[in-house]
């Protein structure tokens, strides 16, 4: 197991420094040179273009640049932002709250309402199962950017339940302001991981082994649980993974309809104002965070299927 | 003594497409405390079937009639409650494939203790305790180790073994075991069948085997039933089985069976294919492939008729047994 997790690590590391290349490497291929941007029409003294070309490790060999860049990301100096002249770091640190509490709230949305709803439908009857596969329909077909502006217009601008701008502050004022965010973001997501639910459910009651379980007469909770869900899980936890994953990148057209300063939005005006260094670290965070759920849900899987971590064992 | 088991005109029919086709018709038998028997015939002849019902483990959907009374209580009105009881202490299963059977994703010794410490509320390390006694009377060696293993690290084999092992752990009165050497390979077929046999006969249960292989069952069992098309067409003592069957059925595969002391040509076959339960007509569901058959046979199905201590479904049964049936294992073909 420990050699497992050492290695599920090592490629973790090796495909976030790929990942980082690439990253800082897209600068290049952007148009417009970041002198270009920095100083626009004016001349500027030879002296100064020194001074600017340091502060930005420009006018070196490339990997030269992307290490001097690198190690100082590593620790949390992502350099000054190009566009307002204050530390890149700051603006992440701002911005970074409100996209992690909208992550984790769609995340719990997702996990908790897709699996609880996947459930109901393999187990309830047909009628329920009707319902819920429905309400699925809807949800799969519906695009997240749809979405937002239907819960904005029914439950902001009619009900007045929720606020339609902002991200709030405290928690509960974070939880009211995110709550419509979490849902747009979620909905798709949701309808997603309830089919993937239901068929894994469906999948496993039909199994010999449940039909084993029943025939030793232990209780149909017990069934279901050890038997039935337990097996289910697998693909379960493989798709909330990568649709939790997912959102990361999903936040963005979140952000803008509900007027949330997240990353996502950071981002965006970031590449509007050509601030190359905050669009790298910006872009460093959300890779990096995709690439860590991502390795987690290896992790888990490995944990819920003895038959995967054989390999491993014998390796 | 009143039967362990009573079989008594049981049908089932299981949903097919739109409607509901028979899968089983009208079968009854009765089993003694104690007694094996073997239930004997091709695939979808209804022997599962049979098997499952006896504790309501139908598929969804399946409408069954007819009684199924297991030591005086009547399986078909039993409650859920009642059910579970009957599954989890009096009736243990043991399936064809132990690697589809087993949950692959638990530890053997979870699988051997679930239903002791969920169930019955025996204390871990007393579960453990006789799950690694009971290992060792189904012979795998060091227990304590395999407790720990999951199914994919053991062996077909061992797998039937661990299965044979969670039933006797329940001490049942009777073990329906469904083609229990099926998936496995010749050799390890005779250890599990032997294993099976002796702890049966130590802790006298009873036990209704299924299988296809007309000689296994007549020497693992008492009486061997023979069922063709969803008909239970003859049940005899397991001693006649091989010598003097009545019903041209069982004949008939008598005769196909491969000899192993002289080369044959080719191997004797039953004209025609098998019937599906749902396409047997108004007459004897083997008449079309049968040698014998008068035409009596295709307008009126026969009923079980009583013979000493055989129950044969065939029009010509009385005449057949008097005639002493023809002799087997001359390799003629069947025409």
């Amino acid at each position: 197991m420990t050699r497992y997790l050492g290695r599920q690590l090592a490629s973790m590391i090796v495909l976030l420094l790929l990942s980082s290349i690439v990253i800082y490497g897209s600068m290049y291929l952007a148009p417009g040179s970041a002198d270009a941007v920095l100083f626009g029409n004016h001349t500027v003294l030879p002296a100064v273009r020194k001074a600017v070309d340091a502060q930005y490790h420009l006018g070196r060999p490339f990997f030269v640049q992307y290490w001097d860049w690198l190690t100082a990301a590593l620790h949390g100096n992502f350099g000054l932002s190009i566009a307002l002249r204050t530390p890149v770091s700051q603006r992440l640190s701002a911005a970074a709250p409100t996209t992690i509490f909208l992550v984790v709230y769609a995340s719990i949305l997702i996990t908790v309402a897709g699996i609880g709803l996947g459930v109901l439908s393999a187990l309830g009857g047909r009628k329920l199962d009707g319902a819920i596969m429905a309400l699925t329909n809807v949800g799969t077909s519906v695009p997240t950017f749809v979405a937002a502006i239907i819960l904005i217009e029914v439950f902001a601008l009619d009900l007045h339940w929720f606020p339609v701008l902002g991200a709030g502050s405290g928690f509960f004022g974070r939880l009211q302001h995110l709550t419509l965010p979490a849902f747009a973001l979620a909905a798709w997501a949701v309808a997603y991981l309830t089919r993937v639910t239901r068929t894994s459910m469906r999948d496993e009651l039909r199994g010999e082994h449940v039909a084993t379980a029943r025939a030793r007469g232990l209780s149909e909770s017990v069934v279901i649980r050890r038997h039935v869900f337990r097996n289910a899980l697998l693909p379960i936890v493989t798709v909330s993974g990568l649709q939790v994953a997912g959102l990361i990148a999903g936040t963005i057209i979140v952000e803008q309809a509900f007027g949330l300063n997240g990353l996502g939005q950071l981002l965006l005006s970031a590449v509007e104002q050509k601030d190359f260094a905050t669009v790298q670290a910006v872009s460093l965070v959300l890779v990096a965070a995709f690439v860590i759920v991502n390795t987690l849900v290896d992790i888990a899987y490995t944990m819920l299927d003895p038959r995967i971590r054989l390999g491993a064992r014998e390796a | 003594m009143s039967a362990l088991l009573e079989v008594d005109q049981l049908a089932v029919q299981l949903p097919i497409g739109q409607r509901l086709r028979p899968v089983l018709h009208d079968v009854s038998f009765t089993l003694a405390r104690g007694e094996v028997l073997a239930v004997v015939g091709e695939s979808g002849s209804g022997k599962s079937m049979t098997a499952r019902a006896i504790v309501r483990l139908l598929p969804p959907g399946a409408a069954s009639s007819g009684r199924v009374t297991f030591d005086g209580t009547d399986v078909g009105s039993a409650t859920r409650a009642q059910l579970r009881e009957l599954r989890a202490r009096r009736v243990g299963m043991i399936f064809q494939d132990p690697r589809a059977a087993i949950n692959p994703i638990h530890r053997i010794g979870d699988f051997l203790t679930e239903a002791l410490v969920r169930d019955r509320r025996m204390r871990k390390a007393e579960a453990h305790e006789r799950a690694v006694a009971v290992l060792g009377e189904v012979g795998i060696d060091d227990p304590g180790r395999r407790l720990r293993q999951h199914p994919h690290e053991l062996s077909g084999g061992m797998l039937q073994r661990v299965m044979i092992a969670s039933v006797l752990l329940a001490e049942p009165d009777l073990i329906l075991a469904d083609e229990p050497t099926t998936a496995l390979d010749v050799t390890t077929q005779a250890e599990v069948v032997a294993v099976l046999g002796d702890l049966r006969r130590e802790r006298a249960m009873a036990m209704v085997f299924i299988t296809h292989d007309l000689e296994l069952a007549a020497a693992i069992s008492d009486r061997v039933a023979v069922m063709y098309a969803g008909y239970l067409v003859e049940t005899l003592p397991a001693a006649q089985a091989l010598e003097r069957p009545i019903h041209p059925y069982t004949e008939a595969l008598l005769r196909s069976r491969p000899e192993l002391s002289r080369r044959m040509a080719a191997i004797p076959q039953i004209p025609g294919r098998p019937l599906a339960a749902h396409e047997a007509t108004g007459g004897c569901p083997f008449q079309p492939r049968c040698s014998y058959a008068i035409e009596r046979c295709a307008a009126e199905r026969p009923e079980p008729v009583r013979l000493g201590g055989e129950s044969v479904m065939c029009h010509r049964a009385q005449e057949r047994r008097a005639a002493g049936s023809a002799p087997v294992g001359e390799g003629t073909l069947v025409r």
